[in-house]
């Protein structure tokens, strides 16, 4: 058991690190970019200038990862944070006993479910202003769209305890209401499965936002997720796979934009991992 | 927004069937796969494999997919590319992508795995039979749950990789009509997509209909 | 005099050793010899040197204490082991049939051998040995009615029913005691004895030479007991089928074993 709550806790750990990383980039991240230095252009990494190079435009590869950072991160922790609000909801919920909770949650599922996500966001994204363009609306939308497999997996644990059964037994020895929900529910038994879907948002979050805005950039389009004079991860994906096409250097810019998605990824892993059951 | 019938974009312009062929062919192996893996013949060693690819969101895979294709043609727009190896391509990128394979096989045998742990099916063992035939009906309304749900998320799949890999479809026109503020291709792709969703509820179902017995079953006085 | 009677009284002059005795020499043609057989894990030894010997017409009791390895035996006795490393010593052989050693292959020789035994012998299975559980409602499959799973059973008959299925699963439901609407019923409508007359009747079905019951007093009221283990002996008498019955209760031991097999101690020696 031991070597398992270290295993647990390194995961975890590892996670929180990845995130921590991305909350401190979009922190640090520039208002706009560095003016073009055709001096510097396709600059390699460690090569004397910027760490991790420059693009085309001798612009450092660096300024365009903080402004990805800054793009995303924000919006893809409230998008967990929204899922993980509804889970607590819907496990409390079934602990209650709420007799019409779990045929509003059937309800909500059922038309949430009813069309492919990404036409939703869409549509949201076609009803905003241009000057309100940004990742939080697209983001809560797709929680909102998610948050009915979140619910459903958090009352099935919240089921499997007991239910109400589990409530009153705990009840029975003394343990206030706010202690029972609160700690024995929530963070002992409801934490794995929130912890898991919130982490999962937030990399569907990420990814959505790396989709929506490469389509953007293939088609010379403004991006739907951020303002015209910020830039995401996308355009690391798609200078570097243009210029590669085309046969310039800029390999470094690809793997830069491919590194990251990966640590999304890996970070949504590592909270999966540190937070399975035993 | 340029006055062309929408109708005869979908209809004539083959939007409708290039999306349809999308799917269909990105379904077959994601069944296939759920078939082998209730049967046993995918190892779970494999699953890192299927993993990795179904952790890859569809927009890179779709990037891997045209940068092969590029440096292999050598076109840098796709007018070289013959349509059907972008469809091929964009329907092994929805099949792969966003845990699509990867799930339908974890997934189908993580259910078959819980199923055949039940008393009825070790006792159905001893009497000659095999698990497969004893699990499959029983777990067969949730695993057509699971598919439908997997479509749909495939559906959403759909726009990414035909605007990525220049695909003529429902999904690249959604993206179109959004980038042009078109709320009228908007609202006719998104009444397709509703359509699609409606369609696959209705065969989920006649499914369960057909499958599930304890639908179609009338209570018995057995004393 | 009923032969229930008559069985009880014949055990009553019988020791167990007599019993045990008669299970390793009585006349009549034996159906099923499993020999010197000893199953464990890596960890301890489940079954050691355990042999039985099922003749045809007779009822042979399995006895033993609760975890002594009872189910384990009536598994192995059908081809089915289970258990990592498993099968260390012993041999099976339906000797009506052929001389054929089924564990030659298997002893020593891990899971994947005994896979291979699960193949070989999956023929035999619900056919010339059937098994009739314990807690019949959770042995059946909920999601097949009790007459489709007796048309499976009767299809795995020798020669097929002359009269044709209905008549088939009719009639086959009249010796078990249920009534014929009943096979239009999920197994999750039956009471626990009709869910277990169900199961009896899904083991007799196939007309096996051997049918291992398993416990089928267990969950029942009293008078159910008697009236479940006395309706498996008639059925069993009429198709002249070795019965095999494992249980842990006395009386039934005295009321309808033949002959008897002990696994483990002997959990009635102290009250003796």
């Amino acid at each position: 058991m031991r070597r398992a709550a270290w295993k647990s806790a390194a995961w975890t750990a590892a996670g929180a690190s990845i995130l921590g990383a991305l909350v401190l980039a979009s922190l640090a991240a520039p208002e706009f970019l560095s003016r073009p230095n055709l001096a510097e252009s396709a600059l390699l990494p460690f090569t004397g200038g910027p760490i991790l190079g420059t693009d085309i435009r001798g612009i450092p590869i660096t300024e365009y990862a903080l402004q990805g950072a800054g793009v995303v991160t924000m919006p893809a922790l409230v998008s967990a944070l929204v899922v993980a609000f509804l889970a607590i909801v819907a496990g409390l919920a079934r602990c209650a006993a709420i007799s019409w909770a779990d045929t509003a949650i059937q309800l909500f599922s059922e038309l949430v479910g009813a069309l492919p996500r990404l036409v939703v966001v869409l549509v949201v994204a076609l009803a905003m202003p241009a000057e309100w363009r940004s990742l939080f609306p697209i983001g809560v939308t797709w929680a909102l769209l998610a948050a009915p497999g979140a619910m459903d997996e958090a009352a099935s644990t919240a089921g499997r305890l007991g239910g109400a059964k589990f409530v009153e037994a705990l009840r029975a020895h003394g343990f206030t209401a706010t202690r029972i929900y609160l700690y024995h529910i929530v963070w002992l038994n409801l934490r794995g499965v929130i912890v898991r879907q919130s982490a999962d948002i937030m990399m569907q979050v990420v990814f959505l936002e790396i989709a929506l805005s490469y389509l953007a950039e293939s088609q010379q389009q403004p991006s739907l997720t951020h303002q015209d004079s910020t830039f995401s991860w996308a355009r690391l994906l798609y200078d570097g796979y243009t210029a590669i096409v085309g046969g310039l250097p800029l390999f470094h810019e690809l793997f830069v934009g491919i590194t990251l998605v990966a640590a999304t990824a890996f970070m949504a892993q590592a909270f999966r991992r540190g937070a399975q059951a035993r | 927004m340029q006055g062309q019938k929408i109708v005869s974009m979908l209809v004539d312009d083959g939007y409708l069937v290039n999306t349809v062929l999308l799917v269909v062919m990105a379904f077959i192996p994601v069944v296939f796969g759920m078939f082998a893996s209730a049967k046993g013949w995918i190892s779970s060693k494999l699953d890192v494999v299927w993993n990795g690819a179904g952790l890859t969101p569809s927009v890179i895979l779709a990037l891997f997919a045209t940068a092969y294709v590029t440096i292999t043609y050598g076109a840098s727009s796709h007018d070289g590319w013959p349509a059907w190896l972008r469809l091929i391509l964009g329907a092994g990128v929805l099949g792969l992508a966003d845990g699509m394979f990867s799930g339908a096989v974890i997934g189908t045998r993580s259910v078959f795995a819980e199923e055949t742990k039940q008393r009825y099916v070790q006792m159905a063992i001893l009497r000659g039979e095999r698990e497969f035939t004893n699990a499959l009906p029983n777990v067969l309304p949730a695993l057509i749950g699971q598919l439908r749900a997997r479509i749909l998320l495939m559906l959403s799949g759909v726009v990414i990789v035909e605007v990525v890999l220049d695909v003529v479809g429902i999904g690249s026109l959604l993206w179109s009509g959004t980038l042009k503020q078109d709320f009228g291709v908007v609202l006719a792709a998104t009444f397709m997509f509703a359509v699609f969703s409606s369609v696959l509820l209705v065969l989920q179902a006649l499914a369960e209909i057909a499958l599930n017995i304890f639908i179609r079953y009338a209570p018995v006085e057995a004393s | 005099m009923s032969e229930i009677e008559r069985n009880r009284l014949r055990n009553a002059e019988r020791s167990v050793a007599d019993l045990l005795e008669a299970n390793r020499s009585a006349p009549g043609t034996v159906l099923l010899e499993m020999l010197n057989v000893s199953i464990g894990t890596t960890q301890r030894s489940l079954v050691s040197d355990f042999s039985i010997r099922v003749r045809e017409g007779r009822v042979t009791a399995l006895v033993g204490a609760s975890g002594s390895g009872k189910s384990l035996s009536a598994r192995a006795m059908m081809g089915v082991l289970d258990v990592d490393p498993g099968l260390s010593a012993g041999s099976l052989r339906y000797p009506a049939r052929s001389s054929r050693d089924w564990f030659e292959d298997v002893r020593g020789r891990g899971m994947g051998a005994q896979h291979t035994l699960l193949r070989a012998s999956e023929s035999l299975r619900g056919g010339y040995v059937t098994y009739s559980p314990q807690s019949a409602s959770s042995a059946l499959n909920p999601g097949r009615t009790v007459g489709r799973q007796l048309e499976m059973a009767i299809r795995r008959r020798e020669t097929p029913p002359a009269e044709g299925m209905a008549a088939a699963v009719a009639q086959v439901l009249d010796e078990v005691g249920l009534p014929h609407r009943a096979s239009r019923a999920l197994v999750g409508e039956l009471s626990g004895g009709q869910a277990q007359r169900a199961a009896l009747a899904i083991a007799i079905a196939p007309n096996p030479a051997i049918m291992i019951a398993d416990e089928p007093e267990t969950g029942l009221d009293p008078v159910l007991r008697r009236v479940v283990t006395e309706l498996m002996i008639n059925v069993a008498r009429r198709h002249n089928v070795g019965l095999v019955l494992i249980t842990h209760n006395k009386d039934t031991v005295d009321r309808i074993a033949d002959d008897m097999v002990l696994i483990g101690e002997d959990p009635w020696a102290r009250y003796r």
